[in-house]
């Protein structure tokens, strides 16, 4: 779970909705002017192991050899899988790093499928025990055998509170507490791995998880690196946080890293395709220079002179200076890869204060989502939401709701005049909080003209940058109106619907800043969470999602796209499940 | 000589140690457990938090927070259960780096940036300078002043990108910037800094020339020259040996300002060149809210200021026999 106002921060969200992002930097890459439309998620999760074998499908033209550079302004934050959580930092480690499982993206279609393990999971209760069985012949670099005893240590060290940094889901569940190092502190400073109860290794290639309630998501969590195997011989602890070069198991592994200046991966020579249904081995090797900013990147990207023209962007999106002279070149627009996100950016509207619908569903109506879209690049910037949740999620689909997936993306002030002065509550007074930056601030003016075409009285309220998410996330934040932004970290709609729509997990510094509660939903949510199939759960999801805009708790406005760059001799550019360039899809066209 | 560089340390250590504490309580006098919460990360709980607070000693008093900071600078100092041995400026709150080893080691790229630029810009500014001063009037005057207000008013985030576009991008004629050690390899040194070099002289040449010109001028009417000429000293002895030393007061005065803050990082030209230093890092750590590394810099940045101001008043003593040590 994330929110993701600052940039930089944990993106972990499946691109599902992949409209035109698993095209190859070839041509058919960047949206027009128009952008493109949103497509209905296709996420599936390969449960009979069908889809889990190597070798991956190559992508179309794919070429062998060479080094391809990776432009970032700084060094990956973590190496260490139970420290990793954002998005540069996550594509990166799944090169090098496999989990039990992870995503295969094909075009439009995305499968978790097994990565270590031979499927996504077995379950024969419910959800309350997961059975996992690793793969013949998987190795780390030094040719030694993965074991399923090195995935419950890793699982296990994910407990210290060293390991703050990563995801919580895991060691949450197994311990059933949010406060989990409190219930096992980890190995090091217990002296012991989780029990038998917890997590059971039978032999060197089984590995049972056991929980005390239904956890159908576990096949989703089990692609974050918390599953990433970690033989407790190897583990280097702090120095593990800079060099993970003995735990290797993808194609590429560490040969050498400069902290804060270069990465350069090689191939594992121990890296056994058979065994892999996602990754490649296209390039010799990959090196990551640290330190070139936006303006920088793009630039370089666009000369292609010298070596630059086998480089490419890693999460760094074009340039918004740059984005225009880029987009008109057809030349320089081949070489950007358009991504949809899974992230939704939204108003939420304090229900605690502006508790009457009608003076919600009217500000729904009046909301200037073209003018707010063009403020941050028009088109380029996102397509329309009319949704809480994502069309990344599994099991979203585009519903019809009167009054408010038909409103038009300029609004519609008068309709919101009338429908105001239908419910006596003409002129009504609205608190607009917006971060004191100047994207942010262009952004509220274009808002507060819209709501005051309508007849509200919109009092503009900035906030410090650094205060934003502290002032917004309070629960008495004397706002009525704000922005506010969240990607899940797996496409299903639980850490998105049980976060966001909870009325249960209300408080200062939730992430259910609308403050909804509505009972009804709440005991829908807990029916939901306990369905164990993940495409039953996800269309039940999308019902709920009708449920809580019937409710207009939030005013979504732009499902958010990204547009990244190759240079002109790299192929394959592609999105990944993080948001970003899908590294190990590149190669070297000459 | 030596009581004076004796007193002029021993005072550049008290303002380093207020310049320090001052510091310290800006970054690190908030209530503690906001200090913990940047290095809380994604699963922080109450147990981490509060796990946190005590491996940093946040749970201590701010002063003696202090005085735990500054001995580790000359002694070391225990951080959680891992050792920082001296001179310990803690460690990073985002990937667990010791600041110390980081700032050191990003200094090699700063110094080189900034020593080029000054040997440049003092070469030609204060060369130009002193040209448009012997030709006071004259169409050489006009246009090296010319050239010093253009050149003053450009921006490096212009210059960088232009210079990048002429000179790299469209024409290949120049590697794109990046950093080798001067001991590596002495040459690609030179040339991989050439360009951030050229956008940073541009810049101060034309300021330093102004000043030259100017304190020349002011220089070249005093009384001390007009003596020497009529004891029939030469023009080349009158502004080399007399005048030229006089004029240089007031250049020397913010010449030791500006290197010490080129020593603390060119930020804008380090972030457009994308060169990997100390103005660089400042930024990251701001953007990050890494204090300890913050911290860092700041203090990196007080000692070359205080550093340079030393060797300044020294310096004024070695042109100016007028100016006296004591």
């Amino acid at each position: 779970m994330k929110r993701t106002k600052l940039v930089g921060t944990t993106v972990v969200a499946v691109t599902a909705a992949l409209v035109a992002a698993g095209c190859s930097a070839g041509g058919q890459n960047a949206g027009g002017p128009a952008g493109p439309k949103v497509a209905e998620a296709k996420v599936s999760v390969d449960k009979d192991g069908s889809q889990s074998k190597g070798p991956a499908k190559d992508v179309e033209g794919f070429r062998k050899g060479g080094n391809i550079n990776i432009l970032w302004r700084q060094d990956l934050t973590h190496y260490d899988p139970a420290n990793t959580n954002s998005s540069p930092d996550m594509t990166t480690s799944e090169m090098i790093l496999r989990r039990l499982t992870m995503y295969k993206i094909d075009g439009d279609k995305t499968t978790l499928v097994g990565d270590l393990a031979t499927d996504t999971g077995q379950s024969t209760d419910g959800g309350k025990s997961w059975k996992y069985t690793l793969k013949d012949g998987v190795k780390y670099a030094d040719g030694t055998k993965i074991s399923s005893k090195d995935v419950k240590y890793a699982v296990s060290r994910a407990f210290s509170t060293k390991y703050a940094q990563g995801f919580p889901y895991i060691q949450t569940w197994l311990a059933d507490s949010d406060d989990f190092s409190k219930v096992y502190a980890g190995p090091y400073e217990t002296g012991k791995q989780l029990g038998d109860d917890k997590v059971e290794t039978p032999d060197d290639k089984t590995i049972i998880f056991k929980f005390s309630k239904p956890r159908p998501d576990f096949p989703f969590a089990a692609a974050l690196p918390t599953t990433v195997p970690v033989p407790e011989a190897k583990d280097t602890k702090e120095a593990m946080d800079q060099d993970v070069s003995a735990i290797a198991t993808g194609p590429y592994k560490v040969a050498a890293h400069e902290v804060d200046k270069s990465l350069k991966l090689v191939r594992n020579e121990n890296w056994d395709p058979a065994t892999d249904p996602i990754r490649h081995q296209y390039a010799d090797s990959y090196t990551y220079q640290f330190g070139p900013q936006i303006t920088e990147v793009t630039d370089r990207l666009s000369a292609s002179a010298g070596d630059d023209k086998n480089s490419s962007s890693i999460y760094s999106a074009v340039a918004p200076e740059r984005l225009s002279q880029v987009m008109q070149d057809p030349k320089l627009k081949a070489q950007v890869i358009d991504l949809p996100t899974s992230q939704v950016n939204v108003y939420s509207i304090n229900m605690d204060r502006v508790k009457d619908i009608n003076v919600r569903k009217a500000l729904l109506v009046a909301f200037p989502k073209e003018a707010a879209r063009t403020t941050q690049g028009g088109p380029y910037y996102g397509d329309y939401a009319t949704t809480v949740g994502s069309p990344a999620l599994l099991g979203w689909q585009k519903y019809d709701l009167p009054g408010v997936t038909d409103v038009d993306p300029k609004g519609d002030p008068e309709k919101a005049k009338k429908m105001l002065a239908d419910a006596g509550k003409s002129g009504y007074e609205i608190s607009l909080g917006y971060t004191q930056t100047p994207s942010a601030e262009k952004e509220a003016l274009v808002v507060a003209d819209g709501l005051e075409k309508a007849g509200f009285k919109v009092n503009k309220l900035p906030i410090q940058s650094k205060a934003y998410l502290n002032t917004r996330d309070k629960k008495d934040n004397n706002l009525d109106l704000y922005w506010s932004a969240w990607a899940p970290d797996w496409p299903t709609g639980v850490t998105v619907y049980g976060e966001l729509y909870d009325g249960r997990k209300i408080g200062d510094g939730r992430p259910n800043n609308s403050h909804i509660n509505d009972p009804a939903i709440n005991a829908e949510l807990d029916r939901i969470m306990q369905i164990n199939d993940p495409a039953e759960q996800g269309a039940e999801f999308n019902k709920l999602d009708k449920k809580i805009m019937e409710q207009v708790p939030q005013i979504p406005y732009v499902y958010q796209r990204r547009q990244v760059m190759v240079g002109a001799n790299v192929g394959g550019g592609s999105g990944d499940v993080h948001n970003v360039m899908n590294i190990n899809n590149l190669f070297l066209k000459s | 000589m030596l009581a004076f560089l004796v007193r002029r340390v021993l005072g550049g250590i008290v303002i380093l140690a207020i310049i320090s504490l001052i510091t310290f309580l800006l970054f690190f006098a908030v209530p503690g457990s906001e200090v913990a919460a940047l290095s809380c990360g994604k699963a922080c709980t109450p147990a981490i938090m509060e796990e946190i607070r005590h491996s940093l000693g946040l749970d201590k008093p701010v002063l003696v927070q202090y005085a735990i900071f500054m001995g580790g600078i000359f002694g070391g100092r225990q951080i959680g259960d891992t050792y920082c041995s001296a001179p310990c400026l803690g460690y990073s709150f985002v990937n667990r780096q010791p600041v110390f080893q980081t700032v050191a080691d990003r200094l090699p790229v700063t110094l080189s940036l900034a020593i080029g630029a000054v040997v440049l810009f003092l070469l030609f500014g204060v060369g130009l300078g002193m040209w448009a001063a012997l030709r006071k009037g004259k169409l050489a005057d006009k246009l090296a002043m010319g050239f010093a207000v253009i050149g003053g008013s450009m921006q490096i985030f212009v210059l960088a990108p232009f210079f990048l576009y002429i000179f790299v991008y469209s024409t290949d004629l120049l590697p794109r910037p990046t950093y080798v050690s001067f001991w590596d390899n002495p040459l690609q040194w030179a040339t991989g800094l050439l360009l951030p070099w050229l956008c940073l002289s541009i810049i101060f040449v034309a300021y330093y020339a102004r000043l030259t010109r100017s304190s020349m001028v002011d220089v070249l009417n005093e009384d001390f020259v007009r003596t020497v000429r009529a004891k029939g000293l030469g023009t080349r002895q009158v502004y080399v040996k007399h005048a030229f030393r006089g004029a240089m007061i007031p250049v020397v005065t913010i010449l030791g300002l500006d290197v010490a803050t080129l020593f603390a990082g060119a930020i804008i030209t380090e972030q457009s060149f994308g060169l990997v230093g100390v103005g660089q890092l400042a930024v990251n750590s701001v953007l990050n809210s890494d204090l300890p590394m913050m911290m860092g810099v700041v203090l990196l940045a007080a000692t070359a200021v205080v550093v340079c101001n030393i060797i300044v008043d020294v310096v004024y003593a070695a042109i100016d026999p007028r100016i006296k040590v004591s």
